[in-house]
């Protein structure tokens, strides 16, 4: 499995569990301790699943298993994944400190939190498709010649 | 990969892009009161990344990767074809009641399209779901 693909799914485990705590411990502050400011965090629990483990599974996986691109570069670019692989994640852990913070302290600072967040993730997004559209592609078939 | 599964999952990732777009775009609007209309996109948003990116490139790479029959065949195709073009059909109709939005019509027949898109490609797909090793006989 490519390094980078590792990372992929690695992280994706890790966002499933924060997931599960977020979603336990949003519950309880808003059940129990009927803390109101709680639903401000909802929209980024509900990205700690859909981004930070689906999607990141998904480019894991698919990074370490689509055709392979051609014999020089296997997987294309790995720099270009790799980046894509860490603005993915700076973007989504900005998003879950700026999002709740602008509607609860609204300021300039988490505006521009937010600007951030949202252009990190979709780039991160780009470079990862920019480098797997070139594998989705029919398998290379082997030419054989004379004598090979 | 079959001619299939290369659109299907070309599309998968043009929705991510695009949905991704439009998440982003409501995300910054969260900073920018004037940009609060962003939010009647919200819809099309949760449709282009659960149905366009994700039921695309699952009904995509499955169509590739489950089991064959015997001779690499993959059975019922026409079923799978039919599913891409009701499920990405569906999701173009769906996306229209940003348009329209007093009401529920696109939505309904966008959703309706969609699960017929579904049955087809379960009927495609369940003979499929089988051990490599056995074999069925198509007619």
């Amino acid at each position: 499995m490519p390094t980078v693909s590792l990372w992929f799914i690695r992280l994706g485990f890790v966002y499933l569990l924060l997931f599960w705590v977020a979603e336990l411990g949003g519950f309880l502050l808003q059940h129990f301790w009927e803390l109101e400011w709680v639903w401000v965090t909802r929209a980024g629990r509900f990205h700690l699943f859909f981004v930070g483990w689906l999607t990141q599974l998904i480019f894991g996986v698919a990074h370490w298993m689509f055709p392979t691109k051609n014999r020089q570069e296997l997987r294309g670019n790995e720099s270009l994944v790799m980046a894509s692989l860490v603005l993915l994640n700076v973007g989504l852990l900005l998003r879950l400190l700026a999002e709740p913070m602008q509607q609860v302290y609204p300021g300039t600072i988490w505006v521009l939190g937010l600007v951030l967040s949202a252009t990190l993730q979709w780039l991160g997004m780009f470079l990862f498709t920019w480098n797997i559209w070139g594998r989705i592609k029919e398998k290379t078939k082997k030419k054989r010649g004379k004598g090979t | 990969m079959p001619a299939l599964s290369r659109w299907m999952v070309r599309l998968a990732f043009v929705y991510l892009l695009f949905g991704g777009l439009l998440g982003g775009w409501m995300l910054i609007s969260r900073g920018f009161p004037d940009l609060a209309w962003s939010w009647h996109w919200y819809l099309n948003h949760v449709e282009w990344m659960q149905m366009g990116w994700l039921l695309n490139l699952v009904f995509g790479v499955a169509y590739w990767i489950f089991p064959k029959f015997e001779g690499g065949k993959r059975p019922y195709k026409v079923l799978a074809y039919l599913a891409c073009v009701l499920l990405n059909t569906g999701i173009l109709v769906y996306s229209l009641q940003v348009f329209f939005p007093g009401t529920g019509l696109f939505r309904l027949v966008g959703r309706s399209l969609e699960g017929l898109a579904m049955c087809a490609f379960l009927g495609h797909l369940f003979p499929r779901i089988k051990p490599f090793a056995a074999t069925l006989r198509t007619k």
